[in-house]
């Protein structure tokens, strides 16, 4: 019951802070040097983290893929499955579940330590509203910096998939792009950028909650970070579902 | 509202504060004249702070009312309460400094958020005035982090004071200053007062700052009041709780 409460009391605080936060939301522009300030500091931390996640999937992809399609004699469909494949469903999720452990954690410590040293609480006496001068900067950065990283993410992986399919597989290089870039529509880059950038959004606002909401000292701090990791992972796995089901729902057959 | 007597700037009635089901405060009331200097004595834990945040509404109270520039701050939404606050100043009991930027930027940040087209040249001439008062001048570009507890909290005091609030509160302000700088805030809030008529509430352990500085005194012990007077009347109280914190 207690227990119950509580989560209806949290759903409750994190819908309003959303919603304040969309309303909001244009105040990115007025805080841009925070904006680009955080924009700045997630492309850093998390580039290289995502390429090297990035170039072995793609290269994993490649390996297992290419066995199976040489039995059916479709060696030359490599190219456009590693690139569906990517572009669709493993750049944007495993960017989001990268992102989720290295931004969510130190979005929800950062401003964990904020609140638990009053920093919020003095905002807000001086009459300044923390919405759009601390959270709204955060998550339209996470937002704008995730659909490029997607992007480099995708690239690398399809390259990781290129060099393990023609080092190991034999693949002819020309087939392999022509037939990576011949299968791509429209819709399957719409996909892969749609999902960035509600995973963007998703990640940021509950690591930002986890953050606000944090209580307790130190440990407090410690205890929100890891939260907010755990959540944005799970949340970001649902998302990459929800959204794939939602396009092949209503765009594709 | 309608008893409020004008020169009333804030009039807490019947007011109470519960943590869960630890009871902080209970029962209060009190009522703050315009330009006096109100302190208020207690031990740890008597609930000072809180009701230093429960009138600037950083939290809510679980009953009574709580009317401040004759407005009853129960009522009013966090966009409605920001022009009030604009109007109030705060001294955290741990300074509450933002982190990420300089000192200069965090004594200034109320000037920008009441004129955010400030001058810059404006901006650092109203900072480095306050900054000079508090001895603070080359910290002008430091960060807060590079600062000790006593400088943390002049740097605290410079920004709740730089735009002179009609209201001041002070939680702690001298706690961990040494002697001499002491008596500079303490002569700052009177000055404040003096010559501005400012309204200031101070919380403070120690007795000779509370008496330096309060035009009235007022003690709580559990959430209640258990003394309100002048300094003499203070030290004169029969009540044991009274006698034994002022020994
Ligand atoms: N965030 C909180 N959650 C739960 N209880 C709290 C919280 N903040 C304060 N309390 C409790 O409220 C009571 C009053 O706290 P408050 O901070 O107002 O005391 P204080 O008079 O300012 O003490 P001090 O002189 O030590 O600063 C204490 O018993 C404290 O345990
Ligand atoms: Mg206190």
């Amino acid at each position: 019951m207690q227990k119950a409460k509580r989560l209806f009391y949290h759903v409750e605080q994190f819908s309003r802070m959303v919603g304040s936060t969309i309303i909001n939301l244009p105040a990115f522009i007025r805080y841009h040097r925070s904006t680009l300030d955080q924009m700045n500091h997630l492309g850093y931390a998390s580039i290289f983290l995502v390429m090297a996640a990035s170039i072995m999937i793609g290269m994993v992809l490649a390996l297992e893929w290419g066995k199976k399609l040489e039995l059916f004699g479709a060696k030359l469909l490599m190219g456009r499955i590693i690139s569906i494949a990517v572009i669709r469903e493993t750049g944007p999720l495993i960017t989001g579940l990268m992102l989720s452990g290295r931004v969510g954690a130190s979005i929800a410590a950062e401003l964990g330590s904020m609140k638990q040293s009053e920093q919020l609480d003095a905002m807000r006496a001086m009459g300044a509203d923390p919405i759009p001068r601390l959270i709204v900067p955060r998550i339209a950065a996470t937002m704008i910096t995730f659909v490029p990283l997607v992007a480099i993410a995708d690239a690398i992986a399809i390259i990781g998939g290129w060099i393990a399919a023609v080092v190991w597989l034999q693949t002819d290089s020309t087939h392999f792009w022509i037939s990576a870039l011949d299968g791509l529509f429209f819709k399957d880059l719409t996909i892969g950028l749609i999902k960035p950038f509600f995973m963007g959004f998703t990640i940021a606002s509950i690591s930002c909650y986890y953050g606000i909401s944090t209580y307790g000292g130190a440990e407090g701090v410690g205890r929100s970070a890891t939260r907010a990791v755990m959540a944005c992972s799970l949340a970001i796995l649902f998302m990459d579902f929800l959204i794939s089901k939602f396009i092949l729902a209503f765009f594709y057959a | 509202m309608e008893n409020n007597k004008p020169d009333n700037v804030i009039t807490v009635e019947d007011l109470s504060f519960t943590y869960g089901n630890e009871m902080v405060l209970d029962s209060l009331n009190l009522s703050v004249n315009k330009g006096e200097t109100l302190v208020i004595l207690g031990g740890s834990g008597a609930g000072k702070s809180t009701l230093l945040r429960l009138i600037i509404a950083l939290i809510r109270p679980t009953r009574g009312r709580l009317t401040v520039f004759d407005k009853d701050i129960n009522l009013l939404s966090e966009r409605q309460l920001r022009p009030m606050r604009s109007r109030m100043g705060f001294v955290f009991q741990g300074g509450a400094l933002f982190d990420s930027i300089t000192v200069a930027e965090n004594v200034g940040y109320a000037l920008r958020i009441n004129n955010p087209r400030i001058s810059e040249s404006e901006f650092k001439k109203t900072v480095m005035d306050i900054l000079d008062y508090v001895e603070m001048t080359e910290f002008y570009s430091s960060y807060p982090a590079d600062l000790s507890g006593g400088q943390r909290k002049r740097i605290a005091i410079a920004r709740a004071t730089i735009t002179h609030p009609e209201i001041i509160l002070y939680d702690e302000p001298t706690s961990g200053l040494d002697p001499i700088v002491s008596k500079r805030i303490n002569q700052l809030i009177n000055r404040l007062r003096i010559e501005q008529n400012i309204t200031s509430i101070v919380v403070t352990h120690i007795l000779q700052d509370a008496f330096e500085v309060a035009t009235r005194l007022v003690m709580l012990k559990n959430g209640r009041l258990v003394f309100e007077g002048q300094s003499d009347d203070l030290l004169l109280s029969k009540d044991p709780y009274v006698q034994q914190f002022v020994r």
